[in-house]
């Protein structure tokens, strides 16, 4: 029997990176060109299966990144298991908001957080500010994965997931967070496992 | 698999599901009888024996044993076995027998039941209705949702209910209930109960009953109730009457029967109602069998049934019976049919309305219930029961008795009320002062232990599919008497001198408000112990134990070896749909033959009229829409109007409100409920409240939530010194869905209210111009006592010592809030004087009540807490003197005012109470405040000892 694993993932960063979107592709393979700016943070689940058969089960808080809700944030990157810092290309100022994301996850939430860092809008990469080496060599630095993606093409987006997924410590599973019922609005649909990257293919993440 | 629903009819449910892979299988045959039978009963009529009984037998895989149908249905389950093999064969072609598969269509076929809960006619428990909705809600906080499903389960059903309550509610049930309860200390009646059975009496002379009689019994009423006597003389060889009683009930016959006109009323309806109560009692195998006697016919035509007429009566008694023998379960009744022959008397010439519908004895402990006969078909499903608390936990010398019944009125145009479902008990708790643990521990074993057997009584609770299948509490009731509060033995924490002194010398108002301060019933519904949710109305009846005839008694006739103590009450607890009206609640000091007084209480309860198959069918079509809610694919939506809350000023005890719009912007029913930002915390801060804080909203559907902002003098003392930002972020969850986080500011304004005396001397100036803790003076710069206070001596002192009822009255709030304002700003009063250079009478008054507050505010008292203990000690003015006070100004400022204003003559002629000196009347208002009690100890300090504390000073 193939094993299951329960995560919690928090999604941080600057307001209007697509932080939203990518939960939104990740989660219903959709995109919407007009999105709302998230109040408060945003609970969905999704299931990614990997070769082995094991299947991690995220519970993805999506929070709001608008300065006055950054108090907020401690609630929901607690007790989070791993965490996606989200920054635009085309914007360089949103990956240094990032960079303070993570040093405050650094220093404030739980040790053993996996933290990855994720460009995304990289179907505008005609107006790009951030260089992939720029942020690479950040991550590496930091220790933390990196990826760039496109919620809007959907480019990189479950492939930077499913490496969380892998990263994550598969050994034991994680405690159980508070809920206690069965949450996850998005059901129990798994990934689609023709979309998922033939072993063997480029990793796309640095890790 | 599918099966007939049983509850919403018509319907079908789904059973069982086949998953049809490479490993299903099925085979056909003839009957076989060892198979499930579906068929509907009605095939096995002879026509149908003649038909080919078919039977279809299903394994979902090699493993598992197979599953048998019987049909008759050859064609049908031809088609069945058509589509079954052509799934099968395309399973064949996919090879993926190990697929999970997609089942979620399923889900339209599973639509959950719905709760019996909702459609069940037994109310909900009375503890956990009458908690605010989300208290019940599953833990949660920001980011560590709760149970989400668990959530939305109890805010539909919550939604539901009052929707189909509203949607079936046609107009109100009214039902009046009399209560008594009387300890009658193993007497039996011997004298007319009529003050009592006919409540509403008022101890401070407000009668409409005519002044008690003399001693009589309902014995001495004639030959028909002497006949009763007889009887039971004849049929019970040991009678429980002491002779001498009797002797001296037949003895009165004469004076009594020549007496009032009252007392020929009472004869002659004690006759009529003798035969009614045999026959009717339900107590059936209790039932003491006594000769009917014609009615009097001129009874009947003077009883005339009003409206204002209780409906029903309760009456509870304690120690009905003494005897040795009586410890152990008895089961003689020969004491309750002269109670309640009396008890009828005692309703006069009214007393032929009613009969007795139920009763409950446990040796001492007997519960009466009577109704008006017209209405006696109203009241249905009735159950008793009883238990023992006493010696052993068994015996029944203490413990409690209950009945609960179900009314519904008459129905009216076709309609036919849900019935209302109301319970009593009748408890005798255990005795003596020191006792109280014991007291509580014996009400928690009651209401644990009284429940009302379910199979009793089957035929009155309608649908079988709806029986509980568990114990029904007295808590699921519409209303809850205890009237078994009848002596509930407790008792008031003072020392006997202060409660005698005080019911001697105070106005009986005054003095009654002093000793329920101390009351042990009153500490233990406060602080939860026992009685949590129970409400007793306002006592303004003197004390009602312990009386007694002999030569140690007070002036009053309490028994001086015993503490006065309420110990006989009655209290309720109700539901929030349920109106209930106390429009007495009375001692009978007429009645003496007991150490107790009896007791009464009137009732008006109310309900909605709420039409129970409206009720059914509209419970149904609104779970339709919210039963399936939680099984979604597309999460919620819902929309605020604002996330940002400005308050503006915020002033002390001033409200300031706001509203939100939520709508529900998605396709599906949205639950939400606010959530705290940390697991644990408060949800809202203390001076900040929400409404509503959990809810329901179909699509579309919008709904305004209101936040208001009110600093109290709790918040005050933590806000005044610390912050002037007031600001909270309040998170709404949405189940399964979104948090919503919203912001509200404000901005104190800090008050000289609610802070310690200690720190208001190192102001320097203005409280609104004190911008940080930091800027306060030291210590030693302290000034010798706070400007606020003094102003508002000093302005008494000048324009209020004439005015006699000063502090007496309550003062206008809006003008306490203008004074207020003042001192906080440093600005000068705005009041106008009148051409003579005084006040009119509302300013002054509500100077007074400016400086009353302002001393109630104090998070100390004037006169610090640990050395209460010591000044109530005090015995003479030079050691009062003596006293080392810290602010010592304040003190001597404030004492010197009362002492002046003690002086001034009291021109008044409109002085109601001549006999109590003003510094007295002062002292009784000001001791309370300025050394306030201290909740955390226990006992408290005699109220007396703090009076003549600060009587040293102003006298």
């Amino acid at each position: 029997m193939s094993k299951q694993f329960q995560f919690k993932l928090v999604l941080l960063g600057e307001s209007a990176v697509g932080k939203s979107s990518l939960v939104l592709r990740f989660v219903k393979d959709q995109f919407d060109d007009y999105r709302e700016s998230t109040i408060g943070a945003a609970f969905l689940t999704q299931t990614v299966t990997l070769e082995d058969q094991t299947t991690v089960k995220f519970e993805i808080w999506d929070t709001a990144g608008q300065e006055r809700y950054k108090s907020l944030a401690p609630m929901y990157y607690r007790n989070a298991n791993c965490a996606v810092v989200v920054y635009d290309i085309t914007q360089s100022a949103s990956l240094d908001k990032a960079k303070t994301w993570i040093r405050e996850l650094q220093r404030q939430a739980d040790p053993n957080i996996v933290i990855a860092l994720c460009g995304n809008k990289t179907d505008l990469s005609a107006r790009r500010q951030v260089t992939q080496e720029e942020a690479q060599k950040y991550a590496e630095e930091e220790g933390l994965m990196w990826g760039e993606t496109s919620a809007k093409s959907g480019e990189g987006v479950s492939e930077i997931f499913t490496a969380i997924a892998k990263k994550l410590p598969l050994t034991a599973p994680p405690p159980k967070t508070a809920a206690r019922g069965a949450p996850g609005a998005a059901g129990g649909r798994g990934v689609d496992l023709n979309r998922q990257p033939a072993p063997g293919q480029n990793e796309p993440c640095n890790c | 698999m599918f099966k007939s629903d049983a509850i919403a009819k018509g319907d079908l449910a789904l059973q069982q599901a086949f998953p049809i892979n490479v490993d299903f299988s099925m085979t056909m045959a003839q009957t076989r009888h060892n198979t499930i039978d579906l068929r509907p009963s009605d095939s096995h009529s002879g026509l149908n024996q003649s038909r080919t009984e078919l039977s279809l037998s299903i394994k979902a895989d090699s493993e598992s044993d197979p599953v048998s149908f019987l049909t008759y249905d050859v064609q049908g389950l031809r088609s069945v076995l058509a589509e079954c093999k052509r799934l099968k064969t395309q399973a064949e072609e996919r090879k993926q027998s190990d697929s999970p598969g997609d089942y979620s269509w399923m889900r339209y076929y599973t639509v959950k039941h719905i709760p019996v809960s909702l459609l069940s006619k037994i109310p909900p428990d009375l503890r956990t209705i009458n908690k605010p909705l989300h208290t019940l809600l599953s833990p949660a906080s920001a980011g560590l949702p709760g149970d989400d499903e668990f959530d939305i389960n109890l805010i539909r059903e919550e939604w539901v209910r009052s929707k189909a309550q509203d949607i079936a509610s046609r107009k109100q049930i009214n039902l009046r209930i009399r209560i008594g309860t009387f300890n009658v200390n193993g007497k039996l009646p011997s004298q007319d109960l009529s003050p009592w059975v006919q409540g509403g009496v008022d101890e401070s002379g407000h009668s409409t009953v005519l002044p008690p009689l003399q001693p009589i019994s309902p014995f001495s009423l004639g030959d028909g109730a002497k006949g009763i006597l007889d009887d039971a003389k004849e049929t019970r060889s040991e009678t429980e009457y002491d002779t001498t009683s009797v002797e001296s009930s037949t003895s009165t016959i004469n004076s009594a029967s020549k007496s009032t006109l009252q007392s020929k009323s009472i004869t002659s309806a004690s006759v009529r109602t003798t035969s009614a109560v045999s026959s009717s009692s339900l107590s059936s195998e209790n039932t003491l069998q006594v000769d009917t006697y014609a009615p009097n016919g001129e009874a009947q035509a003077h009883a005339e049934d009003t409206k204002s007429d209780p409906d029903l009566l309760a009456f509870g008694f304690q120690e009905l019976d003494l005897s040795t023998e009586a410890l152990l379960y008895s089961s003689k009744t020969t004491r309750e049919d002269a109670w309640s022959t009396a008890i009828l008397a005692g309703l006069g010439e009214k007393g032929a309305l009613y009969e007795k519908l139920a009763s409950k004895q446990l040796v001492g402990m007997l519960l009466m219930i009577f109704v008006k006969k017209r209405l006696r078909d109203c009241f249905r499903d009735i159950k008793v029961c009883a238990v023992g608390a006493g010696l052993l936990g068994i015996m029944g010398n203490k413990g409690g008795t209950a009945i609960r019944l179900t009314y519904v009125p008459p129905s009216d145009e076709g309609w036919l009320a849900r019935p209302v479902t109301v319970t009593f008990v009748d408890a005798h708790l255990a005795a003596f002062d020191e006792m109280m643990d014991r007291r509580n521990a014996d009400f928690h074993d009651l209401t644990r232990r009284l429940v009302f057997d379910v199979a009793a009584n089957p035929a009155d609770a309608g649908d079988v599919a709806l029986l509980p299948t568990l114990p029904i509490s007295i808590f699921e009731s519409d209303a809850l008497f205890w009237m078994g509060a009848s002596d509930l033995n407790y008792r008031i924490d003072l020392p006997d001198s202060d409660i005698r002194t005080l019911l001697k010398t105070e106005p009986r108002e005054r003095g009654i408000e002093t000793l329920l301060e101390f009351d042990q019933l009153r500490h233990c519904i406060r602080d939860g112990k026992s009685f949590a949710g129970f409400t007793e109305d306002r006592i303004t009846r003197l004390p009602t134990y312990r009386f007694s005839s002999g030569l140690l008694t007070d002036s009053l006739g309490y028994d001086m070896k015993r503490k006065p103590a309420w110990t006989d009450r009655i209290l309720y607890m109700k539901s929030a749909g349920t109106d209930l009206l106390q429009e007495s609640y009375a001692g009978h000091s007429e009645i003496t033959f007991s150490d107790h007084k009896p007791v009464s209480a009137d009732f008006e309860l109310t309900v909605p009229f709420v039409d129970d198959s409206q009720f059914q069918s509209a419970v149904r079509t609104h779970w339709h829409q919210v039963g399936d809610m939680e099984n979604n694919d597309q999460p919620p939506k819902v929309k605020l109007d604002s996330t940002l809350l400005e308050f503006g000023p915020v002033h002390y005890e001033r409200d300031a409100q706001k509203t939100i719009g939520l709508q529900n912007t998605g396709e599906i029913p949205c639950a939400y409920r606010f959530v705290p930002l940390d697991a644990g915390g408060p949800i809202h801060p203390p001076w900040l409240t929400i409404e509503p804080m959990a809810g329901l909203l179909l699509p579309s559907e919008a709904i305004n939530i209101s936040i208001t902002v009110n600093v109290t003098k709790e918040s005050a003392s933590k806000l005044n010194m610390w912050t002037r930002k007031l600001h909270c972020t309040l998170i709404l969850h949405t189940m399964f869905g979104k948090d919503h986080c919203i912001t509200a500011h404000g901005e104190y304004q800090p008050t000289c209210y609610g802070n310690r005396l200690s720190d208001l001397v190192r102001l320097p100036g203005p409280m609104r111009e004190l911008s940080d803790r930091e800027k306060l003076l030291s210590e030693e710069q302290a000034i010798n006592a706070p400007r606020e206070v003094m102003r508002l001596i000093n302005w008494l002192m000048t324009y209020a010592a004439e005015m006699q009822d000063l502090f007496l009255v309550p003062g206008d709030q809006d003008l306490v809030a203008n004074i207020r304002e003042c001192l906080d700003t440093g600005e000068e009063f705005t009041f106008k004087a009148e051409a003579d250079g005084r006040y009119d009478r509302k300013t002054t008054i509500a100077f007074g009540e400016a400086l009353l507050q302002f001393l109630k505010s104090l998070v100390e008292p004037v006169i610090p807490r640990h050395l209460h203990s010591k000044c109530v000690q005090i015995n003479d003015r030079d050691e009062a003197f003596e006293l080392r006070l810290k602010l010592l100004q304040v003190w001597i400022s404030l004492t010197a005012f009362l002492h002046f204003i003690c002086q001034q003559p009291s021109g008044s002629p409109q002085d109601s109470t001549p006999t109590v000196s003003r510094a007295q009347l002062l002292a009784s208002i000001f001791a309370p405040i300025l050394l306030s009690e201290d909740p955390s100890v226990y006992p408290p300090l005699s109220p007396l000892g703090r009076r003549n504390f600060l009587l040293f000073f102003i006298q």
